[in-house]
């Protein structure tokens, strides 16, 4: 974990309110895993006063450093990142990380769930579905978990087979660097609100649809990871745990610190009749749907 | 007016170096390395931090409130930044005593800084209980009372009861050796009778404040924004308030002023000094500047160079001379 002053390299609009900002910070790029998160602040102002949360979206190298520094995507939705989008090259920004846990591939969750060990799927699948601007955590684990960059000294064993891509947005102009999910390894399925774009719906209808287990069987999402608004996580999630998938839930939360102090980001985690408040901060962001108890569960 | 500058008879001549001033502060029988103390709620157990705090560096940490039983705190969402300021409603969410003294305490006395757990109890019984448990644990620098968490239910405010307030300073002090800090809250006319009735009974210091109570509105939902509908407010909103109390009870506090509030920056904890606080707590800042501690008191010593002093001591009230 570390706090710096790094520099902002770029700041570009990729999509409609949506911008990719690339920050020098070589400690931290050297150090964070998909999964993970950085704080970042504009300097010397009070309002807006506390860091914001954001997804590694990737790192990225230079030619004197192998890790140089970190993007990440962030859409333009309040005061911290109406600041940000003004921000401009060679201007700094505070930021700490890296924050929360990382992901984990079926290898690091068989560790702890030998239920898995055993089904080859998992190994070999996987199932990205995300809601607006979830889709930031999954541009670096994909390339994670096909083999084609290392992150934290850590390279995957054994790289999977396929990866699903559902991406939901309003419209068609909210996908911003769709060419950053390109893989002939990755299948992308789109959906629009408004039907400009894909499937005309919500992006969680459009999974159902395709790999609902009773209607298509022979096909298996593999482990699947979330990462949208809160409603489309839990219905998901819902859906996930009454099918018996594996669906890991990386949630939003505002926090006033990130790195555990302030418990403001809580989630009760364990059953409806014995939970915990677990910190989305350094617990989480991702949680197995199983564990979740949503509000209107519990007492 | 209670003085706690230099009076230990060394000469006052000012060092050209930084180096050389003196930092080190007594509140009563409280010795600190330096007054920048992390505040309660804003600094975990310590262990949060990992590598972002320099422990050595700092004057002490005030370790989040622990009550007798744990608490799960109340439910979300518990924060919500206001211009310049953060409303919160945690509800003490707490491993409770038990835990606290077999799991956190081991590990903070790790760490090269004051320790001054900070209790909070339902009643005047669980105050002593909770007094009775830490009297005797080592590495233990002193023990404040959260008598003025804004957020727990029951609604007992036990810093705005100048009598209950003696109370349960009188029965901490008579099970615990440990110097007593009591922790006052801010949403109170005056707060003179209760400092005095806390000094009465053997209070080594008070801090001031705890939040102000406050609560944000979402109009288009028409609800409250907390879970818990009402929160404290803290942050740079309430410095201005914060510095007018400790400027006004500090002229006529029997004991020492520790001020906290919306304080992050050098400069603030030097306004408070003039303002006559023998310490400071950096509370909210942490969340969003976890070195913000730390880089104060790199500073300090210059700071108070540039006013002609040689110890940090000198600098204590002297607004009001």
């Amino acid at each position: 974990m570390f706090q710096r002053n790094a520099k902002v390299v770029q700041n570009i609009l990729i999509a409609e309110k949506t911008w990719l900002l690339e920050l020098e910070c070589p400690e931290i790029a050297q150090k964070i895993f998909p999964g993970q998160f950085v704080m970042l602040r504009v300097k010397e102002t009070f309002d807006p006063l506390l860091n914001r949360a954001f997804a590694l979206y990737d790192v990225c190298h230079s030619p004197t450093h192998h890790y140089f520094g970190i993007q990440i995507v962030y859409v333009r939705i309040g005061k911290m990142t109406n600041l940000l989008s003004e921000i401009q090259p060679g201007e700094s920004l505070d930021i700490i990380g890296p924050l929360g846990k990382p992901f984990l591939d079926s290898e690091e969750y068989s560790k702890n769930n030998k239920l898995i060990s055993s089904d080859k799927r998992y190994s070999e699948i996987a199932t990205f579905i995300a809601g607006g601007i979830g889709q930031t955590p999954f541009r670096s684990w994909w390339r994670f978990l096909l083999g084609e960059e290392s992150y934290n000294g850590k390279s995957i064993s054994k790289p999977i087979e396929k990866i699903y891509f559902f991406w939901g947005a309003r419209a068609v102009s909210f996908f911003g660097r769709l060419e950053d999910f390109s893989s002939t390894k990755i299948e992308i399925f789109l959906a629009t609100e408004d039907g400009s774009k894909g499937f005309r719906g919500r992006v969680t209808d459009h999974f159902f649809n395709l790999f609902h287990p009773q209607i298509h069987p022979e096909k298996s999402p593999g482990l699947i990871y979330a990462c949208g608004p809160e409603p489309m996580l839990e219905g998901l999630g819902k859906w996930c745990v009454s099918h018996n998938l594996i669906c890991f839930l990386s949630l939003e939360s505002p926090m006033a610190c990130g790195y555990g102090v302030c418990n403001t980001c809580v989630v009760k985690i364990g059953n409806p009749s014995l939970w915990d408040y677990q910190k989305i901060c350094v617990d989480g962001p991702a949680f197995l749907a199983n564990d979740i108890v949503w509000d209107n569960q519990s007492n | 007016m209670f003085d706690s500058t230099n009076n230990n008879g060394e000469a006052n001549s000012i060092p050209n170096n930084p180096e050389s001033i003196d930092l080190r502060v007594r509140i009563g029988s409280i010795s600190l390395r330096n007054p920048v103390l992390l505040a309660s709620g804003t600094a975990g157990y310590a262990r949060e931090f990992g590598s972002l705090m320099n422990w050595d560096k700092i004057g002490g940490i005030v370790p989040k409130t622990i009550t007798v039983l744990p608490r799960k705190g109340n439910p979300p969402p518990r924060t919500v930044e206001t211009p310049c300021g953060l409303l919160n409603s945690i509800g003490l969410d707490n491993d409770g005593i038990d835990y606290f003294i077999s799991s956190y305490l081991p590990e903070l006395r790790k760490i090269n800084t004051a320790i001054i757990p900070n209790v909070a109890g339902k009643s005047l019984e669980e105050f002593g209980e909770l007094a009775s448990r830490l009297a005797h644990e080592p590495g233990i620098t002193a023990l404040e009372l959260n008598l003025s968490c804004p957020n727990v239910s029951g609604g007992i405010d036990f810093a705005i009861d100048p009598l209950l307030a003696k109370k349960i300073v009188n029965l901490c002090t008579s099970k615990c050796s440990h110097p007593i800090i009591a922790k006052l809250t801010p949403n109170i006319t005056d707060l003179l009778p209760i400092i005095q009735s806390v000094a009465e009974a053997g209070a080594t210091a008070v801090s001031i404040a705890n939040t102000f109570l406050g609560m944000a509105i979402d109009w288009r939902k028409r609800k409250p924004i907390l879970g818990n509908q009402l929160g404290g407010l803290s942050g740079p909103a309430i410095k201005p308030i914060v510095l007018r109390m400790v400027w006004q009870m500090s002229k006529v506090s029997p004991i020492p002023i520790i001020a906290v509030g919306g304080i992050g920056t050098l400069d603030d904890v030097m306004e408070f000094l003039v303002a006559g606080a023998s310490a400071v707590q950096i509370g909210t800042a942490n969340f969003y500047n976890p070195s913000a501690a730390t880089k104060i008191v790199d500073e300090l010593p210059k700071a108070i160079q540039e006013l002609g002093y040689s110890s940090l001591r000198e600098v204590i009230g002297v607004g009001h001379q």
